[in-house]
C-alpha cells in the first residue's frame, strides 16, 4: 500500500538538508513501528520518495513523500503514530492513498511566499515586478559545480505578486517552476526584481507552501 | 536573545549550520531558572566527532535524571563559523539552551584525543573563560575533565581545575552534591577545590607541588597540604551489569562519524597487548548479561530509530556470550530492518562465522589487526595473533563472499627492524594470494593496509621505550610503500608528525601547558585535521618555550624514574608493568588471564578487592 503523506518543515528544522531529513523520516518510522516497506539486497532501503529538495533555511507547509507499507494501514494511524515520533518543526499535515496519482517527482512547480525588508516603499516594488514579469528574458548566473552558468529564467516564473507591507516589510508570493526540466529560486527573483531599483534587497524569509504538477496549464497540487 | 537573533542571520553563512541548532530528537530541554547545577559537557572537537563518543552521552542523559541538574553540550565550532563568532563577538555556548557558557556552574571536557588540547584552550578563549586555573574566580565555571588521556592529567596541569580519573559514573554526583553545599554555604572557589580533593578518583592539580631533577626528570610530586591525597585512585563501577546505561539517546540530524546505536556490552580488557593502553587502565573486565543487553537494546531501538545497532567494547570476540547475544539481536531486528555490526573482532574462524551471520541483514567492511608484521614481533607486543590466523580468516571471509579487508599495522614498536616492514607486505601480499586461490584470479579484490606509528602510552609495559625518530617513522613509511605493489593493495598512514606530538603529550608533565599556550598563541587548533595542522607552528611554539620535545618523545626512561602520571593510580602495579616488558625483550608472551592464571598485574586489589573475577580462580 502507498500513501502519499504532505508534511511541514517548520522553523526549528529549516536547517536540515534533505538527505538529513530523508534520514530522520525513515528513524520517525521506525520509531512509530510503521510496517514501511524496504528494497531488497545488501543494503536495503525504505520505500520512500520525496518531493525535490527545499533549500536549507527555507520553511515549508507544503512538502510531500511517497511511503510503501508492506501490509495495508490506515491514513489516519499513521499521522498521529508519525507525529508522536517526530523532532520539533517536522509535522505530517495529510495522507491519503496515492494509487492513481502521478508520480511525486514529476512535481514541477512551487508556490513561495518572500518577506523581503530594505529601504524601499512598496509602489518601488510592484513597479519593478510588473516590469520583470513583461521582460521575455532574464538572465541571471547560476553557480555550480562546474563553474558559472547564465541562464533565462523568464519562462520559469508562473507569477509574482505583492501582498501586504507592513512598516519596512514586504511579502511576495510566486509560483515559479522546480525540478529537473528548469528552475529558479526566490533567491534570483529577489535579485532580479532589486536590479532595476538600484538597491540591495534583503531576503528575511522564504517560505514554500505548495507544490504543483503543471501540466498544459492546469496546476494540479500531489494531494 | 541575542544569540537567536545572530544565528539566524549568520547560520546560512556556514557549513553544516545543524551543528549549532541542537533541538534533536531526544534532546533534554529544562529551564535554566529553575535549576541549582548547570553543567556543560564540552567535547573538544567538531559536533560528527563529539556526538560519536559514548562517554559524554551516558554522562548527558545521567546528569539530566536529577531534576535539579542540567547538562548541556557544546563542540569545538568549526573554523568558519568561528570566524564569524570573533567577527561579531559572540561568546561559545550551549547547543540545548544557547547559553554562554561563562554562566555555567561546571564545564567539562572529555580528553579523548591529545592532539585536541589546543582546542580546550581555544573554547576557553571563545567562552571569555580565564585560561588558567589560577586566573579564574568565584564567579568563573570550574572547568573539569576526564576520558581517557586524564591518565596523564599533567600537561593540562594549568588549565583545569580538576580531573575525574576513571569512570565518572560514581564520582560525579559526589562532586555534584559537595558543589550543591559550596553553593548554598557560599564557599569560596579554594576551599570547594579542597573538599573535592577528598572525593576518590579527583585529582585537583594546584594542590600538587613537582619538583624536578638537573636533567629534566621529575624528583617528587607532594601534596601541598596535610589530608590531599597522596595518590589519585581511579574509580570504577562495580557492577556493570546494574549500573546506569541510557536509552533515549539523541539522534542527530547530521551524517556523524558514528553514526547508530551503540550497545555497551562489557567494559576491560585482559588480552594484555603491550602497547595497549585501553586494555591496562580499563581493567577489570565486566560483562553486562544478555538479558539486560537484550533489553537495552530494544528500548534504544524502539527510542531512537536508528537502523544499526553496533556493540561497543575493546574487543567484540571477547564477550563470553556473543554468539547467543548476536543470534537474539538478529532475530530481534530482522523484522524491522535493524543492522547489527560487531567492530573489534579477533582475527579467527569464530568471529567470520559470527560476522557472516550478522551480515544478512546488512553487508560492511571486514577489518583485521594484525598490528605487526612478523610473529617475532607480535610475540615481543603479546599480539596473540598468527599468520595462520590471519590466511585462513581471510579465506572463510572471501568464501562467505568479501571482496575488501582492512588490514591494521603499526610502525615503530620496540625492536622492530626493516624485516618487520618486509613481514607487513609480505602478508598483505599472502592475502592477496589467498583470495586468488580461492576466486582464480585477484579480480575485484582491494586489500587497505594503513599503519599507524606506536606512540608510548603510560601505564602499559611500553611506558618506558622511546617513539622512534620522526626521520625514521618517514623511512619506515616509505619503505613499506615500495614494498607494497600490487595493485590489490593501497596504503594509507598516520602523520608522523602528530604521532611525534602525541608521544610528546601523552608522556609530558606540566612544563608543557606552556608550550600548549604558545601553540595556541599562533593559532594552533584542530590539529587532528590535515588540513589545519601546522607543525611548523609547533615547532615553534617548543623552541620558544625552551621545551625540547625530543625529551618527552624519543627518551628511553630509566627504570626508576618518576612519571608525571605516577599521582594517579590506575590500579596497575609498576612491578607487572616491568615484569611484562621484561618478557617483551625476550619475546615471551602472556596469556589472557580470563581463561588462564592470574598474572598480578594488580587491579585484583583495587579498593580493596572484588573486582576483578581472576582472583576466584587462584
Amino acid at each position: 500500500m502507498k500513501l502519499r503523506i504532505k508534511f511541514e518543515k517548520a522553523d526549528p528544522v529549516k536547517y536540515i538538508s534533505h538527505l538529513d531529513m530523508m534520514r530522520t523520516f525513515e528513524r520517525a518510522f521506525r520509531r512509530a513501528k510503521l510496517p514501511l516497506a524496504y528494497s531488497e539486497g545488501f543494503t536495503p532501503h525504505p520505500k520512500l520518495t520525496f518531493s525535490p529538495a527545499l533549500s536549507v533555511g527555507v520553511t515549508s507547509s507544503g512538502e510531500y513523500m511517497d511511503a510503501e507499507f508492506y501490509e495495508d494501514i490506515p491514513a489516519q494511524e499513521v499521522l498521529s503514530r508519525l507525529n508522536s515520533c517526530l523532532p520539533k518543526g517536522l509535522k505530517v499535515l495529510q495522507a491519503c492513498n496515492s494509487d492513481g496519482k502521478y508520480n511525486i517527482s514529476q512535481v514541477n512547480a512551487a508556490l513561495y511566499t518572500v518577506t523581503i525588508t530594505g529601504n524601499f516603499i512598496k509602489e518601488d516594488i510592484v513597479k519593478a515586478v510588473q516590469e520583470l514579469l513583461n521582460q521575455a528574458e532574464i538572465t541571471v548566473e547560476k553557480v555550480s559545480k562546474k563553474g558559472i552558468k547564465k541562464v533565462n529564467i523568464a519562462p520559469m516564473i508562473h507569477s509574482i505578486e505583492v501582498l501586504g507591507n507592513n512598516a519596512d516589510e514586504i511579502l511576495l508570493r510566486m509560483k515559479i517552476a522546480i525540478g529537473q526540466e528548469g528552475c529558479a529560486s526566490p533567491d534570483m527573483i529577489v535579485k532580479a526584481l532589486g536590479k532595476p531599483l538600484s538597491k540591495e534587497l534583503k531576503i528575511k524569509h522564504i517560505h514554500r507552501k505548495e507544490l504543483y504538477f503543471i501540466k498544459e496549464g492546469n496546476a494540479m497540487p500531489p494531494l | 536573545m541575542e544569540i537567536n537573533r545572530w544565528l539566524e542571520e549568520n547560520l546560512l553563512k556556514v557549513s553544516k549550520p545543524t551543528r549549532y541548532t541542537g533541538n534533536e530528537y531526544n534532546s533534554i530541554h529544562k529551564q535554566v531558572e529553575k535549576i541549582k547545577v548547570h553543567i556543560a559537557l564540552a567535547f573538544p572537537d567538531i559536533y560528527e566527532v563529539g556526538m560519536s563518543h559514548l562517554g559524554i552521552k551516558i554522562l548527558y542523559h545521567m546528569l539530566n535524571e536529577q531534576e535539579d541538574v542540567y547538562a548541556e553540550r557544546v563542540f569545538a565550532p568549526w573554523v568558519d563559523f568561528e570566524e564569524l563568532m570573533r567577527k561579531n563577538k559572540i561568546p561559545l555556548f550551549s547547543l540545548e539552551s544557547r547559553t554562554p557558557l561563562k554562566q555555567f556552574d561546571f564545564l567539562g571536557f572529555t580528553l579523548q584525543y591529545e592532539m585536541s588540547y589546543t582546542n580546550i584552550i581555544n573554547m576557553l578563549e571563545l567562552s571569555g573563560i580565564p585560561i588558567f586555573a589560577k586566573d579564574r574566580s568565584d564567579g568563573h565555571p570550574i572547568v573539569i575533565a576526564g576520558g581517557p588521556c586524564a591518565y596523564n592529567p599533567e600537561p593540562l596541569a594549568d588549565i583545569i581545575d580538576f580531573f575525574v580519573i576513571g569512570e565518572a559514573e560514581e564520582a560525579i554526583f559526589d562532586i555534584i552534591d559537595t558543589y550543591r553545599n559550596f553553593k548554598k554555604e557560599g564557599m569560596d572557589r579554594k576551599k570547594f577545590l579542597e573538599q573535592v580533593a577528598c572525593i576518590p578518583g579527583v585529582y585537583v592539580p594546584s594542590l600538587y607541588d613537582v619538583s624536578y631533577n638537573d636533567d629534566g626528570t621529575i624528583y617528587k610530586i607532594i601534596p601541598k597540604k596535610c589530608g590531599i591525597p597522596h595518590r589519585v585512585q581511579k574509580q570504577v563501577i562495580r557492577n556493570l551489569d546494574e549500573a546506569y546505561y541510557p536509552t533515549k539517546f539523541i539522534v542527530p540530524y547530521l551524517n556523524i562519524v558514528h553514526d547508530r546505536a551503540m550497545l555497551e556490552i562489557f567494559r576491560g580488557c585482559t588480552r594484555g597487548c603491550r602497547f595497549c593502553q585501553a586494555g591496562m587502565i580499563y581493567r577489570p573486565v565486566r560483562e553486562k548479561s544478555v538479558g539486560r543487553l537484550t533489553k537495552l537494546a530494544k528500548n534504544i531501538i524502539e527510542q531512537t530509530g536508528y537502523g544499526e545497532i553496533s556493540l561497543a567494547s575493546l574487543s567484540t570476540s571477547d564477550y563470553s556470550s556473543l554468539k547467543e547475544l548476536t543470534e537474539i539481536l538478529t532475530d530481534e531486528f530482522r523484522s524491522c530492518n535493524v543492522g547489527l555490526s560487531l567492530p573489534s573482532l579477533r582475527i579467527d574462524a569464530f568471529s567470520i562465522q559470527l560476522a557472516r551471520k550478522v551480515q544478512e541483514i546488512k553487508k560492511s567492511g571486514l577489518t583485521f589487526a594484525p598490528e605487526a608484521g612478523t610473529q617475532r614481533l607480535r610475540d615481543v607486543i603479546n599480539k596473540g595473533v598468527t599468520e595462520k590466523d590471519l590466511m585462513s580468516s581471510a579465506r572463510d571471509a572471501f568464501l562467505c563472499g568479501w571482496n575488501s579487508v582492512k588490514l591494521y599495522f603499526m610502525i615503530g614498536l620496540p625492536t622492530e627492524t626493516d624485516e618487520d616492514i618486509e613481514g607487513i607486505a609480505k602478508l598483505a601480499m599472502g592475502v592477496v594470494d589467498v583470495y586468488r586461490s580461492v576466486k582464480g584470479s585477484a579480480r575485484g579484490l582491494r586489500v587497505a593496509v594503513s599503519t599507524s606509528t606506536f606512540v608510548p602510552k603510560p601505564f602499559t609495559p611500553f611506558q618506558w621505550e622511546s617513539q622512534i625518530s620522526l626521520s625514521e617513522i618517514e623511512r619506515r613509511q616509505k619503505l613499506l610503500k615500495t614494498l607494497l605493489k600490487s595493485k590489490n593493495i593501497s596504503y594509507s598512514w598516520h602523520d608522523g608528525r602528530l604521532s611525534f606530538l602525541e608521544a610528546v603529550f601523552s608522556r609530558g608533565d606540566r612544563k608543557l601547558g606552556k608550550v600548549l599556550m604558545l601553540a595556541h598563541g599562533k593559532g594552533c587548533k584542530f590539529d587532528g585535521w590535515n588540513d589545519i595542522f601546522s607543525f611548523e607552528k609547533w615547532l615553534s611554539a617548543f623552541k620558544d618555550a625552551g621545551i625540547s620535545p625530543e625529551f618527552y618523545a624519543n627518551r628511553e626512561r630509566k627504570t626508576d624514574e618518576i612519571f608525571p602520571w605516577e599521582i594517579i593510580d590506575a590500579g596497575i602495579d609498576r612491578e607487572y608493568l616491568l615484569k611484562e616488558r621484561e618478557k617483551s625483550k625476550k619475546g615471551i608472551t602472556t596469556p589472557d588471564c580470563r581463561f588462564n592464571r592470574c598474572h598480578a598485574c594488580g587491579i585484583m586489589r583495587l579498593k580493596g578487592g572484588g573486582f576483578c573475577e581472576a582472583q576466584n580462580k587462584i
